[in-house]
């Protein structure tokens, strides 16, 4: 803990922020591409995206200097210092934290209106319209909580990360283990539930899954490339984490799902959690070695 | 209006005795630090929470003239466009009309946003207290008409502390003489992020003596940092949005060829 301002908990912030903001924006997508089609992935998006960034927040919290002061970053006490500003409220717009918050708190709230407009949809009509606009609602603040984890680290000092791929990696490593996340919760229904109907669900989702994950391995790459000038780049590529970003982040967490995906999906449903749990402890490793490895 | 201040560190007069450490940890009441022997007069070997001023001692391993032994004190250099104040999402860091910038203990929640982002990486993490801590320019001393502790402790002249068009002037006069001397040395912090109201002497490149030698805030450009990964994502959320609605249609089709089939 000495050695590291940003530690663990940390990175796993950051991994459950974009990982639960993923799933919203999955869940709400679906719902607008194929209505009832995928009844089944908005749901299960719905129902579990608000309880990671949940987490993310606690752990946040806990990983304060002050966790106390935790409302020092939400309300305002003293004078405003200008006549824009609102005197109870605490909001900047130059500190990435501050938008990162109320982002953050935005998405919360957005989310768990999500998840009871989605069980009220069941048995309400009425609440159908209602679950597509509070989804649409919810979208914007989703995808700028996953950009927020990137550019938060990326506009530092540090020359690992001040890399302008960075950002973008995030962005897309979330959507990724924010597919790979519904691909699990639907497999693990799939074998307790014994619905044969769920595993095209899976397969549909394995399938998109392995498109992403394309699209990641690309900027990953470019990542390196732009970062490969830099000392701590190829000290984090030479080091013990280059070992887990090699192997964990690259191979076990993007090739190996890709070529799973391209294959049409895995087999049986228990072979699919294994994936997506590759997937995620992939995700997460990407964010740790960069976490880690850029202040060693 | 408080008139701006600034303090000049002369390192051409640095003799490295580390009065100005001493200094600072008794006005401030920092303990002590635990430190190992590292073959370097440095110690402690970095800044830290509970170290507010260092004597960097500097030993250039360039091997192109005579071998060198270099001084210089590292602070907290209250920059006039200071990231840490940009970044604090609590507002415990702010900047004084004269120029200090200081964290207010009582409101800095300890999040560390300041530490990952200052050019210098000046302020760190206190593991007793919880919060961020730097220098603060002895403000509680300059705002009651004294110099900040360092500048009154240093035997030499190497640190004084006055107006800022005073202390640049004074720069400028011993920068003249350096020159005379056969020296380039450069006034580092006269424009600096805006202008540093920590202005030092540097006989030698800012390099040599461990700064950057173009320091540059990092929060710059960030609007774009934002573009450039938000459009991403939206593009592959759209592509996915049109990989799930084809989906949806090519096996609506195929249902329907298999109902007309039957």
């Amino acid at each position: 803990m000495e050695r590291y301002a940003w530690g663990a908990p940390v990175a796993i912030d950051l991994f459950l922020a974009g990982l639960g903001a993923a799933m919203f924006m999955i869940a709400v997508v679906a719902s607008l591409a194929g209505g009832k089609k995928y009844r089944r992935i908005t749901t299960t998006g719905a129902l579990v995206a608000p309880w990671p960034v949940l987490l993310g927040v606690v752990l946040l919290i806990i990983d304060l200097g002050r966790p106390g002061r935790f409302w020092e970053m939400i309300l305002r006490r003293g004078e405003a210092l200008n006549r824009l500003e609102s005197p109870f409220i605490m909001f900047k717009i130059g500190s990435t934290m501050s938008i990162g918050i109320w982002l953050v708190v935005v998405l919360i709230i957005v989310s768990f209106i999500y998840l009871i407009v989605t069980i009220l949809a069941f048995p309400f009509k009425w609440a159908e319209k209602l679950q597509k606009i509070v989804g649409v609602i919810g979208v914007p603040f989703a995808l700028l909580v996953t950009t927020y984890t990137g550019v938060l680290i990326a506009a530092s000092n540090n020359a690992l990360w001040n890399n302008w791929m960075l950002p973008v990696i995030f962005v897309s490593s979330a959507i990724v283990t924010g597919i790979a996340g519904l691909t699990a919760v639907l497999a693990l229904l799939q074998i307790l539930k014994q619905d044969s109907a769920i595993g095209s669900e899976v397969h549909r989702l394995e399938k998109l899954n392995s498109r992403v994950i394309l699209f990641q391995l690309v900027m990953v790459i470019l990542f390196i490339i732009i970062g490969i000038g830099s000392s701590p780049m190829r000290a984090m590529i030479g080091s013990a984490f280059g070992l887990l970003w090699w192997i964990g982040v690259i191979l076990l967490g993007l090739v190996v799902p890709f070529l799973v995906g391209l294959k049409g999906g895995t087999k049986s449903p228990s072979v699919a959690v294994l994936v997506s749990m590759l997937v995620l402890l992939g995700g997460f490793s990407l964010r740790y070695v960069i976490l880690i490895g850029g202040q060693i | 209006m408080a008139k701006e201040i600034s303090m000049l560190i002369d390192v051409s007069k640095c003799i490295g005795c580390r009065g100005c450490q001493v200094a600072c940890k008794q006005w401030n009441q920092n303990e002590a630090e635990k430190t190992k022997f590292t073959g370097t007069y440095q110690n402690p070997p970095r800044l830290s929470a509970k170290t507010w001023t260092l004597v960097q001692f500097i030993e250039p391993e360039d091997y192109t003239e005579n071998p060198r032994w270099l001084f210089r004190k590292n602070q907290c250099f209250h920059c006039t466009d200071a990231t840490c104040v940009q970044v604090c999402p609590t507002k415990a860091i702010r900047k004084k009309e004269n120029g200090i910038v200081y964290i207010n203990q009582g409101i800095c929640a300890g999040c560390k946003a300041c530490v990952e982002a200052c050019p210098f990486h000046v302020p760190h993490p206190s593991h007793t207290t919880g919060t961020a801590r730097k220098c603060w320019m002895c403000l509680d001393r300059v705002e009651n008409g004294l110099r900040p502790a360092c500048a009154t402790a240093c035997p030499t002249g190497a640190v004084s502390f006055g107006l800022r068009s005073e202390i640049l002037a004074n720069a400028k006069r011993r920068k003249a003489v350096l020159e005379s001397e056969g020296l380039f040395p450069r006034i580092y912090g006269e424009n600096e992020l805006g202008g540093l109201h920590v202005i030092t002497l540097l006989p030698e490149a800012a390099s040599t003596y461990g700064l950057p030698e173009n320091p540059k805030k990092p929060t710059q450009k960030i609007f774009w940092r934002w573009v450039v990964a938000a459009i991403p994502g939206l593009a592959i959320l759209g592509g996915i949005g049109r990989y799930l609605a084809k989906d949806k249609d090519k096996e609506e089709s195929e249902v329907k060829v298999k109902t007309g089939g039957e």
